[in-house]
């Protein structure tokens, strides 16, 4: 990915996606500095990672009307554990992206006299950082089964995850749609592995997030998006996958 | 953003003051004593990103009559004023959806605001010189 001007920063928290109403994300990543140095570091310190964490912070413009909005889902949110999902290039079917489950701790809204009513996100992270893919694009409504592209991400080391966000953007009709982690030895997905399950989500429920983590050892390196629906509807989301 | 609707939205609204102002989207070829007209325009894209929001500040100007003329001149005091059936403002801002106006739901724009007006001065057009001044307004919209 070449060197870009950041226009099209793609932001999904719980079921919203904040895209079009904000212009401000920054994702950081940070390990906890421990020194180590001895008498025997020959006079220059020496260090050791610790913990890490992340933050993510969004601001926008704001706006409220359902759980799409920011202040609808910011609101329901506050002070809950959710999946945010980042991708600095557009949401298209296995752009990068990094995702995580993130507490939304800062929730600050409203500001001057004849401004933008604007908005600010704040969400630290609860376990590890992510970055892989979109798995499956929000453009796409789905009406029935199916799965998504196969991509490359690896095996999942002991004590290591893969970060599986759900986003549920709008649910219409009366669908249950259920969506699940898959992975297989070969893009063919000759013999696919359920490693993780969402919860069902029908029109009652939506919008909404869900996170899940895929702990390790997995020896598979082809992961996939899959998805059940029955009843009569359509069901717009996104998936995340990332290994962390 | 339809920056034509948004010029013909801003005029249209305009023509709501009473006394009654000849109201363009664009300068006119053949300016009337009291005009009102967008001449300029300033957008400012991707206020957000995938592409969401543009804010567009538009420059109306002003003409309340014949430059010689002392009335003209108070005029535009009337026109200035914050609230009242003269109110450039008060007409213009009637649009918005907090008021119940029809900015958002037509699809023009999501929402606006005059926020300054400058400059009351004679100004050439066409021959004629006239008394007024420029208002700034400020549109937000999507920028698709």
């Amino acid at each position: 990915m070449a060197k870009q001007v950041l226009t099209n920063v793609r932001l999904f928290t719980g079921g919203a996606d904040l895209t079009a109403a904000s212009n401000q994300v920054e994702l950081e990543a940070e390990v906890e500095d421990l020194d180590t140095t001895n008498f025997a570091s020959a006079g220059w310190r020496e260090r050791i990672g610790g913990l890490g964490e992340g933050e993510v912070t969004g601001e926008g413009q704001w706006e409220a009307g359902d759980l799409s909005f920011v202040d609808d889902a910011a609101w329901v949110q506050l002070g809950g554990r959710g999946p945010w999902s980042i991708a600095p290039a557009g949401a298209a079917d296995g752009a990068l992206a990094y995702t995580g489950q993130f507490l939304e701790g800062s929730y600050t809204l409203f500001g001057e006299v004849g401004s933008i009513a604007p908005w600010a996100l704040t969400g630290m992270s609860s376990g590890p950082l992510g970055r892989g893919v979109i798995a499956h694009p929000p453009g796409t409504a789905r009406t029935a089964d199916g799965t998504g592209v196969a991509r490359n991400l690896g095996a999942i080391a002991t004590n290591r995850r893969l970060n599986a966000s759900l986003h549920v953007l709008s649910v219409t009709g009366t669908p249950t749609f259920t969506a699940r982690v898959e992975s297989d030895d070969a893009s063919g997905f000759a013999s696919p592995v359920t490693r993780a399950t969402f919860a069902a989500v029908t029109a009652a429920g939506s919008p909404q997030g869900q996170f899940l983590p895929v702990p390790g050892p997995v020896t598979d390196t082809w992961w996939r998006a899959a998805w059940t629906i029955t009843g009569t509807g359509s069901v717009l989301f996104v998936v995340a996958l990332a290994p962390a | 953003m339809d920056l034509r609707a948004v010029r013909r939205a801003i005029a249209d609204a305009a023509k709501a003051v009473t006394p009654k102002l000849s109201c363009h989207p664009y300068p006119p070829a053949v300016l009337q004593a009291r005009s009102f007209f967008v001449v300029d325009v300033q957008v400012d894209w991707d206020r957000a990103h995938a592409r969401g929001l543009d804010a567009v500040t538009l420059t109306a100007r002003l003409l309340s009559g014949a430059a010689d003329q002392p009335a003209a001149h108070e005029q535009v005091d009337v026109y200035l004023a914050g609230a009242g059936t003269g109110s450039l403002k008060d007409a213009i801002e009637a649009i918005r959806p907090s008021r119940g106006g029809a900015l958002a739901s037509s699809g023009v724009a999501h929402d606006l605001h005059v926020r300054r007006f400058t400059g009351v001065r004679e100004y050439e057009h066409a021959g004629g010189y006239f008394v007024g001044g420029d208002l700034e307004i400020y549109v937000i919209g999507p920028g698709t």
